[in-house]
């Protein structure tokens, strides 16, 4: 054997060494991050005397899909689910539409106060919740809309404050050719019309992104939903869920249930759009 | 003029239409934004019960802030979560992001899974982890046990572990978040440079230390920078594992206040005890901390960033 090919030999053997410690680190890393689900799937299907059953069990002898039943039908949790549905929804699509027609006009207009304005837009975002939170609680009172069956207080704040969508939009929109824009101009298009025929259909990947992002801002929201619900018929899953496990006679079974019954929808769109909550969340990130 | 012609004019295009098109959100700014910012800021110099409405007080609600045993804990613990939260959850997802920032068959799966938390919702996730770490009939306890012969602690049950805990729940939670911040910084690390200084006789880990981390460090900052400013106003998390059983008649932020940080102070005094001007000036605390905090790092950035 000449000297480079066992040079090489060993090269590959020390790499395919490397690559198979670097397996074992990665897995069970994967373990500690993914224990929590399958533990959760797991009990939710075991029955209430098996649950704290020693030595613990990871598949259940016995499946009892009847949890799910109870939670969903039982426990209201099918409405729950409706309602954030709901919410996610008309918040997101209100949303894409303040934002984008928003981010279309501070890419591609001019007009007097536009940069201090987009400035200003910006650094909002870097004011905590903590601040902003009482006073919108105040004007949810007075606007009577805690509590209504249209759940405007958690769709119009989204509406209406999407420093986020701006910043995203804006810069999907900084990136097309004026020329598209010139010669719609000549063809007698108004503004609007070429914000809404030429631009919007062109910016599909950044509303997919804004959508996502503002979907599952929505669906996790905690501190809006235990603030501005009280009925119990017009709750979200997580306020649903949370003031679920605070009931003291409740099983952990039935408790994991109603947790996968809130993960799940969205674990669905993760598996098939993962692209899109990764730009979302760390494009929200890059913002500031 | 007819109507065509004054919405095509040039003047209406450019003093008209912008402000029309940007209405929504200029609604926002200012209803949802800064009017707030700006009645918070009057709220913290009054008592303020939503019923009864708001009576001028100046300064007492701050005096009272600095007397108060309350307080003093919750600032106390928001201070401690993030001395311990920030450099765990930055290093931490560092090292993951260099775990994974290869072409290893499957590591696009792996990335994922690291990910996945970070999409979850916390109510869900928290309730999970409040039954994996119960401490009687907990999976981490009886693993603890059977595993290494160790009787395991009382987790969220025990004053003296209960933030700690907290801290390590949100450094699972986040991980994700970071390290697919980091992975971008590495992917935009030139090969060459890497090689070139293998070449010149550095081994892994000096180049790490003097190549790869120089170069990302701009990354590295704003990772910092946005890690503190959430770490001060940690809520769900918090919230969700410490809320007891209703009927008990107490408040997150247990046992013994060990978790109560500043954003659920706000919270309960605010909507659960309507001392809404009080709440306001904590929240105003939070605030100017976050501020001066933030213009600390961008100080120091100059002695450590290089762009």
């Amino acid at each position: 054997m000449s000297e480079a090919n066992r040079y090489r030999r060993k090269k590959t053997i020390s790499r395919i060494l490397n690559n198979s410690v670097l397996y074992i680190v990665l897995i069970t890393i994967s373990i500690v991050m993914l224990v929590p689900f399958i533990w959760m799937i797991a009990t939710s299907l075991k029955g209430s005397g098996v649950m704290t059953e020693v030595p613990p069990r990871l598949i259940p002898k016995v499946f009892y899909w009847s949890n799910f039943r109870e939670i969903l039908i039982e426990n209201h949790f099918i409405r729950y689910m409706r309602n954030s549905v709901y919410i996610a929804l008309m918040a997101a699509f209100g949303r894409l539409f303040t934002s984008s027609l928003a981010g279309f006009t501070f890419a591609r207009m001019s007009f007097p106060g536009k940069g201090i304005l987009f400035s200003i837009i910006l650094a909002t975002m870097m004011i905590p919740m903590q601040v902003l939170i009482i006073p919108e609680f105040l004007i949810m009172m007075k606007t009577g809309w805690i509590d209504s069956p249209l759940q405007l207080a958690l769709i119009i704040p989204f509406w209406l404050s999407g420093a986020f969508g701006v910043f995203l939009m804006r810069q999907f929109f900084m990136t097309i050719p004026k020329d598209l824009e010139d010669s719609a101009r000549i063809d007698g298009c108004s503004m609007f019309g070429i914000f809404g025929r030429i631009f919007l259909p062109l910016a599909g990947p950044a509303l997919a992104t804004l959508f996502i992002f503002s979907v599952m801002t929505s669906w996790n929201d905690l501190l809006r939903p235990i603030l501005y619900i009280n009925s119990q018929r017009l709750m979200t899953l997580t306020i649903g869920l949370a003031s679920f496990s605070r009931q003291y006679d409740v099983n952990e079974n039935l408790k994991m249930a109603g947790a996968v019954v809130t993960l799940l929808p969205l674990g669905v769109i993760y598996a098939f759009a993962q692209k899109y909550f990764v730009q979302g969340i760390t494009m929200s990130g890059i913002k500031g | 003029m007819k109507y065509s012609d004054l919405i095509r004019s040039k003047q209406f295009e450019r003093y008209v239409i912008p402000y029309l098109f940007l209405l929504p959100i200029l609604l926002g700014l200012i209803f949802f934004r800064l009017g707030p910012v700006i009645w918070s800021f009057i709220l913290s110099f009054q008592r303020y019960n939503p019923i009864k409405g708001g009576t001028w007080i100046g300064l007492a609600n701050y005096k009272e802030l600095i007397g108060d045993k309350d307080f003093i804990q919750t600032f106390g613990n928001t201070v401690r979560f993030t001395l311990m939260y920030v450099p765990l959850g930055v290093v931490a997802s560092l090292v993951l992001a260099l775990l994974v920032n290869n072409r290893l068959k499957g590591v696009v799966l792996f990335r994922s899974f690291y990910f996945l938390p970070v999409i979850s919702a916390v109510a869900a996730t928290g309730a999970v982890w409040a039954w994996l770490l119960n401490p009687l009939y907990g999976l981490v306890n009886y693993l603890l046990d059977t595993w290494f012969n160790l009787k395991g602690p009382e987790w969220l049950g025990n004053p003296d572990t209960a933030l700690g805990t907290i801290v390590m729940l949100n450094v699972w939670l986040t991980i994700g978040y970071n390290m697919v911040i980091f992975l971008a910084g590495l992917q935009g690390v030139p090969r060459e440079l890497k090689e070139a200084a293998i070449v010149d006789g550095a081994n892994k880990i000096k180049t790490f230390f003097r190549v790869t981390l120089p170069l990302i460090s701009p990354t590295t900052f704003f990772i910092i920078i946005i890690t503190v400013i959430r770490s001060f106003q940690i809520f769900d998390l918090v919230y969700i594992l410490t809320s007891p059983a209703a009927g008990e008649g107490s408040v997150p932020g247990g046992p013994a206040g060990s978790t109560n940080v500043i954003s659920i102070s706000v919270f309960l005094n605010a909507f659960k005890y309507y001392r809404m001007g009080f709440a306001a000036s904590q929240a105003y605390i939070l605030f100017i901390l976050v501020a001066i905090i933030t213009f600390i790092n961008f100080q120091g950035q100059k002695k450590w960033v290089h762009y």
